[in-house]
């Protein structure tokens, strides 16, 4: 029983509390029932929520919750300065410092390692890392953190742009203070949203703070529908694909023909997507039960027509935020042309970085900013351009589509390296001859990626009619529908793992 | 909708998958053939932490200091030379962090008839640093688990600074898959590539495969030049460099030929090559960045291997046989092997086998197959120690939970009995790993040690339990040193 009891209630790094775990929808239940209860009463049910993240933050990240509890502190306390100062002078060292503790805390944890690696291949040093936040933390209170290791707290980089956008945002006047600093600690740490976004602008979050619970039934059957298909796309579909295929290829990309790491390739391009837009599905259903409003973050990106039109419909959330604090900031496109090209390709950069410390990212986020201005100066000339025919839009869609799973090389790879071995097979041990055997061997795994990959290409006007079809269906057709998704998706969780087959001799 | 619905719709959510888990049996239920369903185990929540094995992936990679790549290590190594032996103890071997490499030391075990088995190979070791052998080899042998260098690579790497010795070793002319970083391979014709493990092609009449198991077959000569087989070597690795090159071949006509090109230069033509198996050496003194070697064979003319090493020092060699079992040495043509293992003239054999046979094969079976093995190796090599590995941890996945292959530890009991039975020594793979489920933890460390097949180890994670066999294999070479000062 005692183990039950510390079971619940400490932190252990093997069991994180994310959505795809039992341990995590029991805890939703609990959440719900006293929900049930306080929801009318406004500041009750904030602070509520906000202990509830704390709590949730704690059984993600152990410790950590501390940085975020530091990061609701300092950025409550600025955006007062900068909205009450009366000179301008304050406001703007407010906003200066806001973003400077961010990006702190956001370097420190994420880009260290990086930093010290570079130096130490630029300059053929041996310069170790050691973490003086542990260190500190050791000395003055006797903590035993090991002070060899920086590790990266879950959701920093998500909470920390949620930060400067608040900041910034009072500092524009686009949004007023928040009055209570509980408050604000549920807008930063509001854990359906908490470790993998969407990117919450205060603008949009703020004002549900202030307003009553609703929802109606409407869109609880909406909810509903976006958790039960995050939860399929996760791990019928993500979860399935990495484990049997892609994981195994991109391991040892030399251990497997070219054609496979090509097909490993093309599954990755499926897997980030349905695993990334997966969770931020179950996020918004989740915060929708709750009353809350999250802002879409996917828009079937695998349909964009340009590069440009796949980060209006990828990500949207950062996309935007690097648009709104970066992109536009440096200048945008109020400064000619080759600045425009120059800003593009400093915000891709950056946005590559943000997605990882190395510099496979870098590549990545320099390939799309490539991307981006090769397509501003391809539709200056291209005859297509504004054609609507239906070969036009498929080319279109088929070249983006290439070009981003292209860019997913490095995105995917563990190093350099990794990245030039799986060019090496695909350009020179590609070994077309075992390609039946392969498609035959993998049947499962092809067949899933091909059910991925038509689900995500249907027309927008099927996918509408199964939701509204959802939607309106009594509430225990919805339940049975509930337990046989769930069912379904633990045949594919519990499925024996495909063997290891060889296939060149 | 008021949020106690929701509660409400939920609990009953919960409510309706606790009945389902009681209805379904903890195995599932059989629909057709392979298809059963299956559902979560109330009783089996309760278990789940007892499955759950003791983090050993995490407590070996904090000993070690291994790489991806072995020739970038940090130099820390339990080698002692052999003048200091007088104060050597084992826990004088000593780099940065001692009581945690104990931890990683997981000794050979030896026959009880023959526990200095590996004396012989450790003179030849001594000799070797002591000027007085020339040179000396290890044959690595096993399944896809070393292919592409792994495993063999930071052994020879390690033992190369210690006791001499450059280049690749044997490999094939035609790889079966690329990324050996000591060099590129290319080739002019058609080349075919037959192996005896795997599938074997069925117009091969012969069993001559030679001791890689695999011969890479001459194409038909075109008019245009003689078909060839092109290197580019990376000299910066210690595998790149070489000053000899000795190829394995098999000609069916007398006046067969080969031309040597280096660094596009012709530099040897030989001429006159016998029929039948013959052992080409060449030699070149400076640094070969490239080489060509143009064969003047007929039409299906062999090459069993090429070795590129040092004059002197010790040669280590990867053979890697996808699929293999170990249990195909003695239908090949013995003659043969015979002869070309004579000019290989190895020090020790190791074998590295186990895991294919694991979710297949009758344990007695195969040790009984795998005695036959070590005999015939003991009959063409004879005073040439063995060292046999088992087999790895790998996992199953039941009701969504990995678990250690329930035939893994009959199948380390086999070949560990069949090879102490036959007087050779036995590294226990499976054991040093961490044992009973162990595998999932490699899988799961950050970085990755292992691939998510739960069978195959990644670089890093090869790496860490090659230096648990090399530890293993210099921990004997340090006492064997010490306990035979006097002799």
């Amino acid at each position: 029983m005692i183990r039950i009891v510390l079971d619940i209630f400490l932190f252990d790094p093997e069991k994180p509390l994310i959505f795809t775990r039992l341990f995590f929808w029991l805890f939703y239940v609990v959440v719900l029932l006293v929900y049930s209860i306080i929801y009318k009463e406004r500041a009750v049910r904030n602070i509520f929520l906000f202990a509830v993240s704390l709590f949730f933050y704690w059984k993600t990240s152990g410790l950590f919750f501390l940085i975020l509890v530091f990061s609701t502190v300092s950025d409550f306390y600025l955006g007062n300065l900068i909205h009450y100062s009366r000179r301008k002078r304050w406001k703007k060292f407010g906003v200066i410092m806001s973003i400077f503790i961010n990006l702190f805390m956001l370097s420190y944890f994420k880009y260290t390692y990086l930093f010290v690696d570079t130096v130490n291949a630029l300059f053929n040093l041996d310069i170790g890392v050691v973490n003086h936040l542990a260190l500190w933390s050791n000395r003055l209170t006797g903590t035993r953190f090991d002070v060899s290791m920086i590790l990266l707290p879950v959701g920093i980089s998500f909470y920390t742009f949620q930060t400067i956008s608040y900041t910034v945002d009072v500092y524009r006047g686009k949004v007023d203070p928040v009055k209570h600093i509980l408050d604000f600690g549920f807008y930063v740490s509001f854990f359906p949203q908490l470790v993998a976004g969407p990117i919450v602008r205060a603008s949009e979050f703020i004002p549900q703070l202030y307003k009553r619970y609703s929802l109606s039934y409407q869109e609880f059957g909406f909810a509903l529908f976006l958790i039960l298909k995050g939860l399929f796309k996760k791990m019928v579909i993500g979860d399935y694909l990495a484990l049997n295929f892609i994981d195994r290829v991109f391991a040892n990309p030399t251990g497997f023909s070219g054609f496979e790491n090509l097909m490993a390739l093309f599954g990755y391009s499926l897997q980030v997507y349905v695993d990334f837009s997966g969770y931020t599905d179950i996020a918004i259903g989740v915060a929708l039960l709750l009353g809350f409003r999250l802002p879409r973050n996917f828009n079937s990106p695998y349909k964009a027509t340009s590069v440009g039109n796949f980060w209006k419909r990828w990500h949207i959330s950062l996309s935007s935020w690097l648009r709104d604090y970066l992109y536009i900031p440096l200048g945008g496109n109020r400064r000619g042309r080759i600045m425009t090209d120059v800003n593009l390709m400093i915000t891709m950069l950056l946005g590559g970085l943000w997605h990882g410390a190395s510099w496979q990212f870098l590549v990545w986020g320099g390939l799309n900013g490539v991307g981006l201005i090769v397509y501003k100066l391809w539709k200056r000339i291209s005859p297509y351009e504004k054609s609507k025919h239906w070969a036009v839009r498929f080319w279109k869609i088929l070249n983006t589509f290439l070009f981003i799973t292209f860019t997913r090389i490095w995105f995917r790879s563990e190093s350099m390296e990794k990245a030039n071995q799986f060019i090496r097979q695909v350009t020179r041990e590609f070994n077309a001859s075992i390609i039946p055997q392969v498609l035959w061997s993998y049947r499962l795994v092809f067949l899933i990626m091909a059910l991925g990959y038509f689900t995500h290409w249907v027309p927008e006007g099927w996918k509408q009619a199964l939701l509204n079809w959802f939607i309106r269906i009594p509430i225990w057709a919805k339940l049975l529908i509930t337990v046989l998704v769930i069912f379904t998706i633990y045949q594919s969780w519990s499925a024996d793992l495909q063997p290891f087959i060889y296939f060149q001799f | 909708m008021k949020p106690f619905r929701t509660f409400i719709f939920f609990t009953a959510v919960l409510l309706l998958l606790f009945i389902v888990a009681l209805l379904i049996p903890e195995q599932g239920v059989g629909i057709t053939g392979d298809l059963r369903l299956s559902f979560l185990s109330v009783s089996g929540q309760f278990r789940e932490d007892s499955l759950i094995s003791e983090n050993k992936a995490e407590q070996l990679m904090a000993a070690s200091t291994v790489t991806d790549d072995p020739e970038a290590d940090p130099e820390t190594d339990l080698f002692s030379p052999q003048d200091t032996f007088g104060q050597l103890t084992r826990t004088a071997i000593v780099p940065a962090n001692a009581d945690s490499l104990q931890l990683s030391v997981y000794r050979l075990q030896f026959s009880e008839a023959n526990p200095v088995l590996l004396g012989s190979f450790f003179k030849k070791l001594d000799g070797l640093r002591k000027g007085k052998v020339r040179r000396s080899r290890i044959l690595h042998f096993g399944d896809s688990q070393i292919e592409n260098d792994r495993m063999t690579a930071l052994v020879r790497y390690r033992l190369q600074q210690h006791f001499g010795g450059s280049g690749t070793g044997l490999v094939p002319a035609i790889p079966l898959y690329s990324g050996n970083m000591a060099y590129e391979q290319d080739q002019e014709g058609e080349w075919g590539r037959y192996t005896f493990f795997g599938k074997r092609d069925s117009t091969i009449r012969h069993n001559s495969y030679g001791v890689m198991g695999a011969f890479a077959s001459v194409p038909t000569v075109e008019d245009a030049g003689w078909p060839y087989l092109y290197f580019r070597f990376n000299t910066f690795r210690r595998t790149g460099q070489f000053n000899r090159i000795r190829i394995f071949l098999h000609s069916y006509v007398e006046e067969a030929s080969l031309v040597f090109q280096v660094n596009d230069t012709i530099t040897d033509t030989l001429k006159h090559l016998a029929d039948g198996f013959s052992v080409v050496d060449y030699r070149h003194h400076s640094r070969v960045k490239e080489l060509k070697v143009h064969m003047g064979l007929p039409e299906g003319g062999r090459i069993y291997g090429i070795s590129f090493e040092s004059e002197g020092g010790l040669q280590v060699d990867n053979i890697a046989m996808r699929g293999g079992s170990g249990l195909i040495f003695s239908k090949m043509n013995r003659r043969q092997q015979q002869s070309m293992m004579e000019a290989l003239s190895p020090g020790l054999i190791m074998l590295q086998y186990g895991g294919n046979v694991v979710p297949y094969i009758n344990p007695d079976f195969y040790r009984r197959a795998f005695k036959r093995e070590l005999q015939f190796f003991k009959e063409i090599c004879p005073g040439v120690p063995v060292i046999v590995i088992g087999p790895s941890d790998m996992s199953i996945k039941e009701n969504g939970v990995f678990k250690t292959y329930p035939n893994i530890e009959p199948i380390r009991d086999a070949l560990q009995r069949a090879a102490l039975e036959s007087g050779f020594a036995f590294w226990d793979l499976y054991e040093a790993m961490g044992g009973n489920n162990s595998m999932p933890s490699f899988v799961q460390a950050d970085p990755p040690l292992a691939s998510t097949d739960y069978v195959h180890f990644t670089p890093l994670g090869v790496n860490l339990v090659a230096e648990m066999f090399y530890n293993a294999l210099i921990l004997e070479y340090n006492n064997h040193s010490f306990e035979d000062v006097s002799q």
